[in-house]
């Protein structure tokens, strides 16, 4: 079993078969060894890391993603297809499905890091900026100005 | 709050989004958007090449916007290497004259030639006649091309075979580059310096007529082919070369031929031996194809994955073919065997087949003896299905022990499982659609004859099994989990049979018929709905299902 201790203290006992599903940690454990010694995530709070250990607990059995794997990807076509079990998973408030992403990310876990982006990519199609700002409740930053000229340089791509 | 934790996003994940994003749309539209959103968002577009690389020109658009497009996206893409598609619109959706597109083939030509040398992916839609005129104007060098994709659109609009010279080069006497996969439809592509390039050839005949001639040709000029499918039409010929022609293909792996009447013309013209995976799905056989067939299992020995389909036309029982010399033919590799519909003919030659390794048989439409001889020639089976299967006399065929298979499905006649012996069989699957009679007698030989753990059955259409046949059979197979039994006379005798005692005896599961059964499905059978109900009720760990 492996102790985890995140951001706002609170502790994990889990499976060691499901903690090496992050990167991170299956690598502190190799470069420590056998230790009783509890791992701090500083990055991650409890409510983040619980759900993203229960995403690491139903894949446990599944093989990790190897550097062939990940070269390969980087040269195929993405999709947004995300399996049953996921979509299921990743259902959750936007604050956080960012938070996932940066836990998935801080703790080297390739597939749930997917899982996210393909989600956000989801919300993202199709939407107009303004859209897309609402969605994610991001401030316009640009003059008027600004926004005319960027307009103007991409005529190109308007009314499509 | 969701704004704050966007900005803590790293540019790295950002960008993974938009690659997303990015492959999931043509349209460069989405990185206009994209970058319109916020200052952040639109440094982050900009200075990424990749995100500009994959250019996509619909042809609908003003010429100047097209151009501007091309010019934008090559200063934003850097020395990335691109992938371009052209799109032109169908004649209904146009507003211009021919003399106008043509003119715009020319232009478009002239806009994206500079950029030749960092293509990786090129493809196209559009007619014959601007096909030819852009790629008249775009002759150049493509080390970098893997892919290339053209189909013309509404051929019928056309006149005569639609042969394309693609003028892509590679230049001489420097690094061969990547290989390249091609694919075409209603064209012939002819390649005056880039077929010893082609790897991968796919080329789709149904809305041309070419001559068997062409196909030559065109094979001629790519020698290097490992993979070549070619889709006609069923029922389109392309006719008989009076001069015939050999096409070396010593590198070819992967060869499939669907439609086309008298594929036989083209493949009889073909020389390869390293062929790895056959595939051949036609209207029709014609006699010579027997012939065909046996000189490719007899040369390719590396052969591992065979699939034959015919057409429903063809007769089992058309006269066979003198001549044929009956000497057995090993299939030393063959791992995959399935074919449906042979005729005559080919049923004649594959009761000479061998198959010692092949581990996946699968036969639609065809005489028990056939079935039986190659499942008998293939003692490492893992999967044999039989769909369809005509009674034929088994004279003195002695049971053949098939130690590996897991899953048997067999639809049609089950004559065939009085002649297996399957001790290690996980899944059987039985459709009688024949109204045979001995299926009684058959079930319970190969349960008696195997005791195989099977742990999926499914019995449908068996009539002739009665609750006395179907509890000796259940009796007899502790393990299995899914049951589905449909189109039978199963009653409430087999569903009181299958439920627990009560009250329930000491020790779980003493006595219960199938112990470890996690589902079952009913249906078209003779119970009660009170049977049901009390099996239900007696047994809640189990999933049942009614129809």
């Amino acid at each position: 079993m492996v102790n985890l201790v995140t951001s706002d203290n609170e502790s994990f006992t889990v499976e060691k078969a499901v903690a090496s599903r992050s990167v991170l940690i299956k690598n502190m454990l190799e470069d420590v060894g056998e230790s009783d010694q509890p791992i701090p995530l500083p990055n991650v709070t409890a409510s983040v890391l619980k759900k993203v250990l229960e995403y690491c607990d139903h894949h446990k059995n599944e093989p990790m993603p190897t550097s062939e794997d990940l070269a390969a990807e980087d040269t195929r076509k993405r999709t947004t297809d995300i399996g049953e079990w996921d979509q299921k998973f990743i259902q959750v408030d936007q604050e956080m499905l960012f938070e996932i992403i940066l836990a998935a990310n801080y703790l080297d876990i390739k597939p749930l890091l997917d899982v996210g982006c393909k989600t956000v990519a989801n919300m993202i199609k199709g939407k107009t900026p303004e859209e897309i700002r609402k969605l994610f409740n991001i401030v316009n930053d640009f003059t008027p100005e600004e926004e005319a000229q960027i307009k103007k340089e991409n005529e190109w791509a308007e009314d499509r | 709050m969701v704004d704050i934790i966007v900005k803590r996003i790293p540019t790295e994940i950002l960008l993974q989004i938009f690659h997303i994003c990015k492959d999931c749309q043509d349209s460069a539209q989405y990185l206009f958007n994209l970058s319109l959103v916020c200052r952040l968002w639109r440094e982050v577009v900009q200075g990424c090449p990749t995100l500009w690389s994959d250019i996509w020109l619909d042809v609908s658009s003003d010429m100047p916007k097209l151009e501007r497009q091309v010019k934008y996206q090559l200063e934003r893409a850097g020395d990335t290497l691109l992938s371009l598609a052209i799109e032109f619109p169908s004649h209904s959706a146009r507003r211009w004259t021919e003399q106008e597109c043509a003119a715009r083939s020319v232009q478009l030509a002239e806009v994206v030639r500079g950029s030749m040398p960092r293509w990786k992916l090129f493809r196209m839609r559009a007619y014959l006649r601007e096909t030819r005129l852009f790629f008249d104007n775009c002759v150049g060098h493509t080390p970098h091309l893997s892919h290339i994709t053209i189909a013309l659109s509404d051929i019928k609009f056309e006149a005569g075979v639609s042969r394309l010279s693609i003028p892509f080069q590679r230049p001489v006497g420097a690094d061969s580059g990547p290989p390249i996969q091609a694919s075409f439809m209603s064209c012939l592509p002819i390649y005056p310096s880039l077929g010893a390039s082609i790897t991968s050839l796919e080329v789709d005949v149904t809305s041309i007529h070419p001559h068997t001639s062409d196909l030559i040709a065109m094979l001629l000029s790519c020698p290097n082919l490992v993979r070549y499918h070619l889709r006609g039409g069923f029922g389109q010929t392309i006719g008989i070369i009076s001069d015939p022609v050999q096409v070396p293909l010593p590198h070819l792996l992967d060869l499939r031929v669907s439609g086309l009447r008298d594929s036989v013309y083209i493949l009889g013209a073909l020389r390869f031996e390293g062929l790895r995976s056959l595939s051949i799905d036609v209207f029709y056989f014609p006699p010579v194809l027997q012939d065909i067939l046996e000189s490719i299992f007899r040369s390719c020995t590396l052969l591992t994955a065979v699939n034959i389909n015919g057409s429903m036309f063809d007769r089992l029982d058309a006269p066979l073919l003198s001549g044929f010399t009956w000497q057995p033919v090993v299939l030393p590799s063959v791992k995959q065997f399935t074919f449906s519909r042979a005729n005559a003919a080919l049923l004649q030659l594959f009761r000479q087949l061998s198959l010692p390794c092949a581990q996946t048989l699968e036969i639609h439409r065809a005489p028990c003896d056939v079935a039986y001889h190659l499942m008998s020639s293939s003692a490492q089976l893992a999967s044999a299905s039989f769909f369809e299967l005509v009674d034929a006399p088994l004279h003195h065929a002695p049971i053949t022990t098939l130690p590996n298979p897991d899953t048997i499905v067999i639809v049609g006649s089950l004559e065939l499982l009085s002649y297996i012996d399957a001790p290690n069989l996980c899944a059987l699957s039985l459709t009688n659609t024949k109204g045979y009679h001995n299926i009684a007698s058959n079930i319970r030989s190969l349960i008696e004859r195997s005791t195989p753990p099977l742990r999926k059955l499914r019995l449908i259409g068996v009539h002739q099994l009665t609750d006395e046949d179907l509890i000796w059979c259940l009796r007899r197979l502790p393990f299995v989990e899914e049951l589905e039994i449909g189109s039978s006379l199963l009653s409430d005798i087999t569903l009181r049979a299958l439920a627990a005692p009560s009250p329930p005896k000491q020790g779980a599961d003493v006595g219960v018929l199938l112990p470890r059964l996690r589902s079952a499905n009913f249906w078209d059978n003779y119970p009660t709905p009170h049977g049901l109900a009390a099996l239900a009720a007696s047994r809640s760990a189990v999933a049942w299902t009614y129809d």
